[in-house]
């Protein structure tokens, strides 16, 4: 995003026409609603077999959350059924599921309603 | 439910298809590594176990309930059909050779147990970082397809089931792997 954002800056001085061009992301999107930059979550579901400390396990080692968060999250999943425990484009939670299944984890990806 | 820590198995859960497997898995720390010391016939247990799974996981073409818990879907929504189709083609085979690759590891590990002084037919395995995190994986596998195919529920309980049930001794490795797990989990959590 950032080098395309250059490449209009670019094309704006060479031209005739005062044209303004935002320099950041932020600039650019305003007020708008950052969510429709992620509007992917990755939900991990409980089952009876994976073990409490296990699934806490593979929160901290593949999405590097500290204890406290990770074992907050799999009591989530333990205690209500189900946990988002990340989120982002369609690319990256697809990547994500599949690390999860990796470790075992029955785990799938919806758009964030 | 998400299964608690650690099964009680106070008793030692029995596990004779091929031999007994009666003692608590031991677990330690030394030197920054994980020791991991198991008798000869727990050894050839797990051998079997993971001989067996790495069959499955190689065969490729199973659709039962064991093979569906490994390799679920990542798209529960029927209009993101082709997506999962996509998905499906694209990592299955990744996801297939992340496991085997882990699985000789810890095959490799086995087999290169040192023995013991002073404990007979018990070997030990050193497990650096790496190491310690494939066990984990594999185990973890293991006891999905063990469980899946026992059909093991929230409120299973090893110590309620009846040593006559055909289906013991499966349960029995079930609840040994869990132990292990569990151990290795505390030990890996420092």
């Amino acid at each position: 995003m950032t080098a395309r954002l250059a490449s209009r800056r670019v094309a704006a001085e060479i031209g005739t026409e005062e044209i303004v061009v935002p320099d950041t992301v932020e600039e650019l999107l305003g007020n708008t609603d950052t969510r429709l930059d992620v509007p992917w979550v990755v939900i991990v579901w409980d089952d009876p077999i994976n073990l409490m400390d296990y699934v806490t396990y593979v929160f901290q080692k593949l999405f590097g959350y500290p204890r406290a968060k990770a074992r907050r999250l799999m009591l989530q999943v333990h205690n209500e059924g189900k946990a988002v425990v990340v989120s982002g484009t369609r690319e990256r939670c697809e990547n994500d599921v599949a690390r999860l299944h990796a470790h075992g984890l029955w785990a799938t990806m919806q758009h964030d309603h | 439910m998400t299964s608690p820590a650690c099964t009680p198995t106070g008793s030692g859960p029995r596990c004779s298809t091929t031999t007994d497997v009666a003692d608590r898995p031991t677990v330690a720390r030394r030197d920054g590594a994980i020791v991991l010391t198991l008798h000869e016939r727990e050894i050839q247990v797990l051998l079997w176990v993971f001989n067996d799974l790495g069959r499955m996981l190689s065969d490729g073409s199973s659709v039962d309930v064991v093979t569906q818990r490994l390799f679920p879907r990542a798209y529960l929504d029927p209009t993101e059909e082709a997506a999962e189709h996509q998905w499906q083609d694209l990592v299955h085979d990744d996801l297939v050779e992340i496991r085997l690759e882990a699985m000789t590891d810890v095959v490799r590990s086995l087999d290169a147990g040192a023995r013991v002084r002073g404990m007979k037919e018990a070997r030990e395995m050193v497990l650096g970082e790496e190491l310690a995190a494939h066990w984990i994986s594999v185990l973890n596998d293991a006891r999905l397809a063990v469980g899946t195919a026992l059909n093991v529920t929230a409120d299973w309980d090893f110590q309620s089931l009846d040593p006559d049930d055909p289906g013991y001794e499966l349960h029995a490795l079930y609840a040994w792997m869990t132990e292990l797990l569990g151990a290795l989990l505390g030990a890996a959590a420092g």
